[in-house]
């Protein structure tokens, strides 16, 4: 199995105690801005939420954790929005530059961001276009209490590839405890800007191994596309 | 190296945690955050986490000694124990970083003045 | 992003936003007023309403486990984007407990905006394998035949948990009831407590 992304926490040990504390809400105004921009930016279809959520996991698992949560958010806002032609990199070095008030506007403010030859505008990418009414070529494959397989899926390039079927559910039993609608599959979104229609399923997941201490009476439901699943003898 | 980073941030309990803050670490100042990277990108490469975890704890308790401690800093005593490390194990030596320490004082507060309209902060 | 102060970080922000303004792409009001409307307008009240609905009428629990987007829309009256919302009953034989563990998908339409808790590595990575100890970190403690079930939204589908009605409530309204559900009830994390 390939090495799960920064994001793929499901089962991964070490993270302490769980922190239960009053909300904080927003630390800072930038913080309610980067959402709301973010959530304007999808609905205005500049790029699509599947790739919004995947450009985060090519990060490095030490600017990972280093990075707060909304510092991800802005991250891969910027990455969206210039990898799908919206915005370049250097005309935000420029505004912000502009905002902060320097008076040598050639001076840019980010350590290490790519000099401006490479900022020349991409090829604006077709947006996947979503139908209005999601139908899959053919009828669910599974049924409720059927038994099944998750796939290990293998992701070579963390960012460009990506898929929605956590490590810990990878190659393991399980049975069908629900169908779910068609959805669009998230992987082939965020390859190649293809929107799939594919029946998805809520998959109870079987075996001890997903639990520290073996209870029997505890399982996980993970979702799953119809291309995760195989048939189990 | 992700697993580096996992058994480093795994360390939530006793004088070695990390400020956190609704299950994030937190940093005050962005060189916290470089530190912090330093010291996972060299742990496993140049010394092991467990070992530079006991420095930190004698460093700690080194400063909570001094008569001399000023205001409690956790990423100054976690930079306190790399320095002491990598100069012990003759990998920088105390002559250059001093040096180095003064040439990026003065890159730092050119840089300074460009982000903040000018002004000398 | 790595390694840069607020006042960088709010600045860059500043940036996009106001090219973004310009392109015409998006608009000022757009942008506060999506936030505003989770942090204000939804909060984990429309949930508790739902719930408290629930308990008091038989047939809309039906309804509500049938399809929750469409019994969800008769309590908030509409607006309920069109993701399923999947209802989880928890009985005295099972209890439900919801999570995202790669990355933070919550029912933000009915709930408002997630806890931090929720969107953290500790929760997100230990209640797929310790539900039970996860449990009662948050102060519930079930019984070892209870079975508990945890879902993780790694679709679209958003889950919802619908809590046991607490004894000793006999009597009270629709609207005395949905003071009592919490949060944390609905995300499986908390019990409701009469």
């Amino acid at each position: 199995m390939s090495v799960p992304g920064p994001h793929d926490v499901g089962g991964r040990g070490g993270y302490g105690p769980i922190l239960i504390e009053p909300d904080d809400g927003f630390r800072a105004e930038w913080e309610r801005k980067v959402v709301g921009l973010t959530y304007s930016s999808l609905e205005a279809e500049l790029f699509p939420a599947d790739r919004w959520r995947a450009r985060q996991e090519e990060l490095h698992p030490l600017a990972y954790v280093r990075m707060s949560y909304y510092e991800r958010w802005l991250y891969t806002l910027e990455r969206n929005l210039v990898l799908h032609g919206v915005l370049t990199e250097q005309e935000i070095d420029v505004r912000l530059q502009e905002i902060a008030g320097a008076s040598d506007a050639g001076c840019s403010s980010s350590d290490g961001s790519p000099d401006g030859s490479a900022n020349a505008a991409p090829e604006r990418l077709p947006r996947a276009i979503r139908p209005p009414v999601l139908e899959a070529p053919l009828p669910p494959r599974f049924a409720f209490g059927d038994h099944v397989r998750t796939r290990v899926i293998a992701i070579e390039q963390l960012g460009d590839e990506h898929t929605r079927l956590p490590h810990y559910a990878q190659g393991k039993l399980g049975i069908i405890a629900r169908v779910l609608p068609v959805q669009g599959l998230p992987d082939a979104v965020v390859k190649c800007m293809e929107f799939r229609p594919e029946h998805t399923y809520s998959v109870q997941l079987l075996g001890s191994d997903l639990s520290v201490d073996g209870d029997p009476n505890a399982s996980v439901c993970v979702d799953a596309w119809e291309s995760y699943l195989e048939p189990a003898e | 190296m992700s697993y580096a980073t996992d058994r480093v941030i795994a360390d939530v309990t006793g004088p070695t945690a990390m400020p956190r803050k609704n299950g994030e670490l937190v940093f005050g100042a962005p060189w916290e955050s470089r530190a912090f990277g330093m010291v996972v990108a060299l742990a496993d490469e140049v010394f092991e986490w467990a070992e530079f975890r006991a420095e930190l704890i004698s460093e700690i308790a080194r400063w909570e000694a001094a008569d001399d401690a000023g205001e409690w800093s956790y990423y100054e005593r976690w930079l306190s124990t790399l320095e002491a490390m990598l100069i012990r194990r003759g990998l920088i030596s105390r002559v250059r970083l001093r040096a180095r320490i003064v040439e990026v004082g003065d890159t730092q507060a050119h840089e300074h003045v460009h982000l903040h309209s000018g002004r000398k902060s | 992003m790595l390694g840069k102060d607020q006042t960088y970080l709010a600045l860059r922000t500043k940036a996009i936003e106001s090219l973004l303004i310009e392109t015409g792409l998006i608009t000022e009001e757009s942008v506060d007023s999506i936030v505003r409307t989770y942090e204000q307008d939804i909060g984990p009240m429309r949930g508790a309403e739902v719930v408290a609905r629930a308990w008091t009428d038989p047939e809309y629990k039906a309804r509500l486990l049938e399809n929750g987007v469409d019994a969800v829309n008769e309590v908030t009256g509409g607006g309920i984007d069109p993701k399923e919302i999947v209802v989880v009953e928890n009985t005295d034989s099972v209890h439900n407990i919801v999570v995202c563990t790669l990355c933070s998908c919550y029912p933000w339409d009915v709930l408002g905006l997630p806890p931090s808790w929720y969107k953290a590595p500790a929760y997100r990575s230990r209640v797929v394998c310790e539900p039970r100890a996860v449990l009662r970190e948050f102060g519930v403690v079930l019984d070892p035949k209870v079975e508990i079930r945890v879902w993780d939204s790694s679709s679209e589908v958003r889950y919802l948990v619908l809590p046991q009605r607490p004894v000793g409530t006999d009597g009270k309204s629709v609207g005395e009831l949905a003071e009592l559900v919490c949060r944390d009830a609905l995300i499986g994390a908390g019990l409701v407590k009469a």
